[in-house]
Formats: C-alpha cells, structure tokens, sequence
C-alpha cells in the first residue's frame, strides 16, 4: 500500500500539471504578456519631475482656464487633428467645442472627471512605476514659460522617450502633451495655441459625469465567478485602476478603466451578442485572427463578442498595443459551441477562480 | 484566524448546517475582512438575483411539447433476471484460489500480479481525476443562456471613458475630451 501512494500521486499530478500547463498560456496571454513597448528595469523618478508632475495633476482641481488647442492623432487608420476651444471651472467640468468644418459639423461636450481612480494609485503614481521621470528642459507655450518633464522607457529601450510634458510654471497646467510609440514616431500631439489661466465659461448643468456605481476588489473576485472576465493586467503594462458599473440585471455594463500612466484603455462587458447588421461608423477588420468591429478615429473602438458577452474596447493608446490588448481578451465567438470551445473556456474559467492575481 | 474563504458563499447561499453557520457569523461579528466579502458577495448575489430568470430557449419548449404528443405503444421492459435454472456458482477448474493455506501466505499470491493491479488502480485514479476535471471545465464552459441582441451604446461608452481616464492620466481634461468629439452629434451635444 505504502509503495501504491507515490505511484498514485505520480500518476494524479502529471495530469494535472499537464491541465496546468494547457490553462497557463491562456491565462499568461490574457493576464499579463509582454508587449513591445513594456519596460522591464525599475525606473527612476527625479524628486523635482515628480513635484511638477503632481501639481500638474492637481492644478485642474483648482485653477479654471479658457484656451484654443489642437489635438492630432496617428493610428494606423491615418491621421486625424483638430483645433477645439477649451473652457475649465473646477467643480463644474470641461466643455470642448469643435466649430466644425467642410465634412464635420460643429460639436460640444461637457465632461465631469471622475477625480482619483476607484483602485489604484493617482495619475503620477501609475506614471513613475512604469516609467523614468526627469525634468528635460523649458520652453515656452501659448507665450507662457513652462518646464519639459520627460517619460522614458526605464528598460529595454534606456533612454527613448515615450512622452513629454510641457507644464506651466506659473499654475502648474498642461499646455502641451506628446506621446510616442516604441519607434520614436509622434502618435499623439496636444497643445494650446492660446489660453488664459484663470477664467472659463461652462453651464453648471450640463456636465456628463463617470458612472457612479464603483467597483472594489472584492465585488470584482466574485464578479469574475460570475463570468465577467475583468482582468487585473492587459498588454503593455496595463494596469486596472478604475472600474465601475451602470445599469443593473440584463442591463448591466461593466467599465474596467487601464493605464500605464501615459496610455488608457477602457474595457466595456456587456451580456448579449452583437446585434446582426453590423455597427454604424465601424468597419469589420481582424486583429490577432479575430474578427472585429473597429472606429479608427481616437479613441479606437474596437467591439466584439464572445459566448454571450460583448466587449467594448475604448483605447487612447499606441495600435500595437491595442491590438495586443484586443488578442488577449476573450474570442470564442464561433467556436463557443463546440466541444473544443466550451473546455476551453471552462478551463479559462476555472483557472481563472484559482488566480489571485485575475 | 483562518477566514471563511469558499464558506462565505455557502453562508449566502443557507448551504451551512446549523452548527456551521453559528460558527461562521461569529466569526464575521469579529473579522472585518470576512465582514466584507460577505456584503460584497451578498450585494453581486442580490443583484443578480434582481435580473430574474432567463426563459428557456424555444428549442427546449419545442422539446418538451414534443413529449406531452400521444406516441406509439411504450416498448416491452427489458428482463432483469434471466428465466432458466438457477446455476450455483463455483470457482472454474482453471481459477486458483483466494483462500489462504493455514498459517501462510496465499498458495496464489503472486508479486507481478499485485503490481499490475495497483498499477490499474493508478491508472483508474487517474483517469477519474482527469475526467472530473475536464468534466467539470466543461459544465463551467457552459453560456449562461440565451443571450439577447444589444448594440453598445458608442456615444456613452466613449464619454465614460473619457470622464474616467482624466482623472488617471497626467493630462489637460479638456484636451482628452476632445478625442470623443467624433462620437458628439450636434443633436446628442445639445441634449447633454
């Protein structure tokens, strides 16, 4: 008997690691693989790029202001640029106004920001854990002197830059804002033309605000029981900070908001299939060999089902890295009635409930 | 102290005996933690429970309809004893013996044999555990039912994107609320 004990735990483990090694790929793509641009090395943050960057974070919260900007944008769809009229009261909100041109008409929005994220650090603090922080220089903008602090890939990439910040010295503002991608190439560009710190224009009651119904930790480990997928990392160091839900039942929509500090990306889950006759304003494409609904225009919007759940991506972020972001989400569109499809899913699931880490 | 772990949804669920369920709130009177999952566990429960049940799908009504339908006569039952003469049952020439000789090992016992049984036994665990395993992948692969058609609301996805991710980015609000203008029709701007 004593000798039939190994040999029966031998011949249960090997199994069972194998079921291991069969769920750890998914899971490992869907959690947390590496993306082109993540840093690996521990980065460094200068105390004085750090102050500066806090108090650009904050300055909003305080400061009200009227400007001009524009706003480009690259993807791989194209380009695309606008020139918007900005007004900013604290504790009212932001309206942004495009007066429209040839092809587009005049159009405005009003936004409440939702302040510090439900479940992670500020803005800064996300920022400095994935990115080297140093004050690069001064310059001027709109006519008003500001500093550079620059965000640099701490890793494989020592030294390239991922995103400057142009900061006012005088209120601590963000007067201008450029993102890069792993190649060094501009795919994102903000700045004011003109602004006047101080003063702002925007109806007390027109504000669109956040979901109010916020997510912890807890009510996501039991929501993911329930078959939510609401990963903890996605692709490219992305990080869940923020995660909120609207509606109830049938009608429930859940927000898992990601950042590595510089890029966002918003992961909608909504139950139901995509409705047949496709989606206004989006084009079928294929990312990963998947089959998606994509808008090109910033933020990209790519959209997709999978069992009986639809998945919304929201992305301000490199198309690389929303693309990996979309490959490790969840696809069993088509084969999710089949035997293969379902184990695999299942197996998704239940390694899923044993992963403290989502 | 050890938590409640998985016995937290059981107590949500009235899955504990008496005894058990004293032991487990008085264990939440004193741990905030476990306090804490409980209501969270509860609350996700509760809300779930509000969305009601999903009817079944037409296929399975057309089944059941399918059976209440007046069929053909039922097949005969199948003979469970056999009708001849009752045989007794006696070990066959060939088979040696079970029983011991007095005062020593079985005259059968055989050392191969007995590996090759446990081996068998093994394999037989094995096999069990791997079926229950990918038995149970398979019920929890399982859809939830019959999903009804949505399309995602584009315009109001985009606008809670952008509320939300100002506040995690270090970043003008206004400049990261441009990028969801091209959602903003004149007609739905001037409606918010």
């Amino acid at each position: 008997m004593r000798r039939l004990i190994p040999v029966g735990v031998v011949l249960v483990l090997c199994p069972l690691a194998a079921v291991a090694l069969l769920v750890a790929p998914d899971r490992d793509r869907s959690a947390s693989p590496r993306a082109a641009n993540e840093p690996s090395d521990r980065p460094t943050v200068s105390d004085r790029a750090r102050t500066l960057l806090e108090r650009a974070a904050t300055a909003p919260a305080i400061t009200p202001y009227h400007g001009v900007a524009f706003v480009a944008a690259w993807t791989k769809g194209g380009s695309t640029s606008e020139v918007v009229t900005v007004d900013h009261v604290p504790g009212r909100g932001t309206t942004v106004r495009s007066s429209g041109t040839a092809t587009a008409p005049a159009r405005s929005l009003t936004v409440q920001t939702s302040g510090a994220p439900s479940l992670g650090d500020g803005a800064v603090g996300v920022l400095a854990r994935h990115y080297s922080l140093a004050v690069g220089g001064e310059d001027r903008v709109a006519g008003r002197p500001v500093d550079i602090v620059a965000a640099r890939w701490p890793g494989d990439r020592p030294g390239a830059v991922a995103a400057r910040f142009w900061l006012d010295r005088s209120s601590g503002l963000v007067l201008r804002r450029e993102v890069y991608d792993d190649r060094g190439r501009t795919v994102r560009a903000s700045a004011f033309v003109e602004v006047s710190v101080g003063t702002g224009d925007v109806a007390p009651t027109r504000a669109n605000h956040a979901w109010a119904s916020t997510l912890d930790r807890d009510q996501l480990t039991v929501m993911r029981r329930q078959h939510w997928h609401c990963p903890v990392t996605l692709p490219g160091s992305l990080t869940l900070v923020d995660a909120r839900r609207s509606g109830t039942g049938g009608d429930a929509i859940v927000h898992l908001a990601y950042t590595d500090g510089i890029s966002t990306v918003s992961v909608f889950e909504q139950r139901g299939r995509l409705a047949g006759g496709g989606l206004t304003g989006h084009r079928l494409d294929s990312v990963g060999g998947h089959e998606v609904w994509v808008r090109g225009h910033v933020p990209e919007r790519v959209v997709w089902a999978s069992d009986d759940t639809v998945y919304t991506v929201v992305a301000d972020a490199p198309t690389r890295t929303v693309d990996a972001v979309v490959a490790a989400l969840p696809h069993y569109g088509g084969a999710g009635s089949d035997t293969l499809g379902r184990l695999g899913r299942g197996l998704d699931r239940v390694a899923s409930w044993f992963n403290p880490f989502g | 102290m050890t938590h409640l772990g998985p016995r937290i949804s059981a107590l949500v669920d009235g899955e504990l005996d008496h005894e058990g369920r004293d032991r487990a709130l008085a264990h939440v009177a004193h741990c905030a933690e476990c306090r804490d999952l409980l209501d969270a566990e509860r609350s996700v429960k509760d809300l779930l429970a509000a969305a009601g049940s999903p009817p079944p799908p037409p296929r399975v009504i057309a089944s059941l309809h399918g059976l209440a339908r007046p069929g053909g006569p039922l097949p005969p039952r199948a003979r469970t004893m056999p009708q001849g003469p009752v045989v007794p049952v006696l070990p066959s020439p060939g088979r040696r013996s079970l029983t011991r000789p007095s005062g020593g090992r079985p005259a059968t016992y055989d050392g191969s044999r007995r590996v090759s049984r446990r081996v068998r036994l093994a394999a037989v665990g094995t096999f069990s555990v791997v079926a229950l395993l990918l038995g149970g992948a398979f019920a929890a692969g399982g859809q939830s039912g019959p999903s009804a058609p949505v399309v995602p609301p584009a315009a109001e996805l985009s606008v809670e994107h952008t509320a939300t991710t100002a506040g995690i980015t270090v970043g003008d609000p206004g400049l990261g609320a441009a990028g969801s203008l091209p959602d903003m029709t004149p007609a739905s701007a001037s409606a918010r």
